[in-house]
């Protein structure tokens, strides 16, 4: 499951807000947050240094092997099956970077899954927690959009 | 297809926000040609034929709403483009080149270079020499990561006119997108020494300087949009942010008089009533020695917020479960 949030990632209020919840909501459900997960606004941007900040870091103290994965926005070969993400794991409080990251999905065929969401352009119905804060009635926990996502693996 | 500005797109789409919907690439520049290019319309249409039919004019009036509004609505400006207005565009009347300009910049951000193409040479048309226009053309090639020649049409519109503000910020969009942050900023604080008053332009350097970690001089930034705008609720707010983010006592507390401020402006605020709650924790906290009565009325503080946090949770949730009535009544 995914909590995304988007606006000034680099201020820490409202992220110590929305890690208490995150935190809350997963214990409640027996869940750990395991890991952090960006997309830097910036294409040419996928640098570990600059992704793994002071959440990374905080999450990396509450889960000691936790993931920090950077969507590598110059890697666009999605159609063929290649996978633009950069993986690395927490080692003793540091982040260290998977050289061929092999990862394996539960279902056949992930690849397929995304493009069906983006011809849906199910982006559209994303709440982060920003969307949250602005209106408090929308669901930051998305789970319709996770039911989608589910249903389409 | 699944082109990498159309990815870039999707990420951004993400990453663009509801009270921070100022795109550096969309600024609204209200310049001279913007009025020649009305004015020159306005005579265009009472030449035309008067009574003509406007066949899109429901699809106008959304392309209206999204400039008003700075929307970033770039697929669905494209999207209408391609079912009604790419047709017909004789029929646009006195709107014809803002439709054109707002349609130019959408199909640039969806990476649809041959409409933006389109666009320009209509524009071209009837504007041969404008710098505006020449902007877009820029902007294509940036789009195609052509940064030299993007930079070369842009370096030619400041020789003729120092003082074309939108040709300097694109440029400092361009360094922005190659990564060079310092550059940038030089360039920004550049910028700024001339047109001291461009609000957009000094968020800009705010944001930089935050993701850069330099929250002093962010803080400097946004103090500056304070003096601008000094009932913008979110600027006290962000300001407020930035403070928390340094850290140490006395920002702290400077933090916390800004959340209060920004909850003055606007009740309904709720990353302010968050805000306190957290600064005031954070102040009971890091002082041991406080005395008793300061600390019953932080521990006050705090007791407030929290009930007013659930409040608004349960007006929001009231509020849901209203709408769902009421959706289920109009089946």
């Amino acid at each position: 499951m995914l909590f995304p949030f988007h606006i000034s990632i680099n201020l820490t209020p409202m992220a110590e807000i929305a890690l208490m919840k995150v935190d809350k909501y997963a214990s409640q459900r027996g869940l750990t947050i395991a890991g952090y997960y960006v997309a830097p606004d910036n294409l040419k941007d996928s640098s570990f240094e600059k992704a793994n900040h002071r959440i990374a870091d905080k999450i990396a103290s509450n889960c000691s092997s936790s993931y920090l994965i950077i969507v590598n926005s110059t890697n666009t070969s999605i159609h063929t099956g290649k996978i633009a993400l950069k993986i690395a794991q927490s080692v003793d409080g540091n982040y260290r970077p998977y050289e061929n990251p092999n990862i394996m999905f539960g279902s056949e065929d992930p690849v397929n899954a995304c493009i069906s969401l983006l011809e849906n352009a199910a982006f559209n119905n994303l709440i982060d927690f920003d969307n949250h804060l602005d209106n408090l009635a929308l669901d930051w926990s998305n789970r319709n959009l996770n039911k989608e996502i589910e249903s389409l693996l | 297809m699944f082109s990498r500005n159309e990815h870039s797109s999707v990420i951004r789409a993400l990453a663009s926000s509801v009270h921070q919907t100022k795109m550096f690439a969309t600024f609204a520049v209200r310049d001279t040609e913007q009025v020649r290019l009305e004015m020159d319309d306005r005579q265009r249409h009472k030449a035309q034929n008067i009574y003509c039919t406007k066949p899109t004019s429901k699809d106008l009036e959304q392309l209206k709403r999204y400039r008003d509004n700075n929307d970033r609505r770039s697929r669905e400006v494209v999207q209408i483009w391609e079912d009604t207005i790419s047709s017909s565009i004789e029929n646009l009347g006195k709107e014809k080149h803002i439709v054109l300009e707002q349609v130019c910049i959408a199909a640039v951000d969806t990476f649809r270079l041959n409409i933006a193409q389109r666009c320009i040479q209509e524009l071209y048309k009837d504007f041969p020499n404008s710098s505006r226009v020449k902007i877009l053309e820029s902007m294509v090639y940036e789009a195609d990561e052509n940064y030299n020649k993007a930079l070369h049409v842009l370096n030619d519109i400041i020789k003729q006119d120092c003082t074309n503000s939108a040709a300097k910020k694109r440029k400092i969009a361009i360094l922005k997108a190659l990564e060079l942050n310092t550059e940038a900023v030089k360039e920004l604080t550049e910028y700024l020494k001339t047109f001291m008053a461009d609000v957009e332009a000094w968020q800009e350097l705010s944001e930089i300087y935050i993701n850069e970690h330099d929250y002093g001089k962010a803080a400097f930034c946004v103090e500056e949009l304070i003096l601008h705008n000094p009932h913008n609720h979110l600027l006290h707010q962000r300001f407020a942010d930035i403070k928390y983010t340094q850290g140490g006592i006395e920002n702290l507390e400077i933090a916390r008089t800004y959340y209060y401020q920004a909850i003055k402006l606007n009740p309904k605020n709720i990353r302010a009533l968050y805000g306190i709650y957290l600064t005031t924790t954070a102040v009971l906290n890091s002082q041991k020695n406080l005395p008793q009565k300061k600390k019953d009325s932080a521990l006050k503080v705090v007791d407030w917020t929290l009930k007013q946090i659930k409040k608004k949770y349960s007006d929001a949730e009231a509020l849901e479960d209203i709408q769902e009535c009421l959706a289920a009544l109009e089946i």
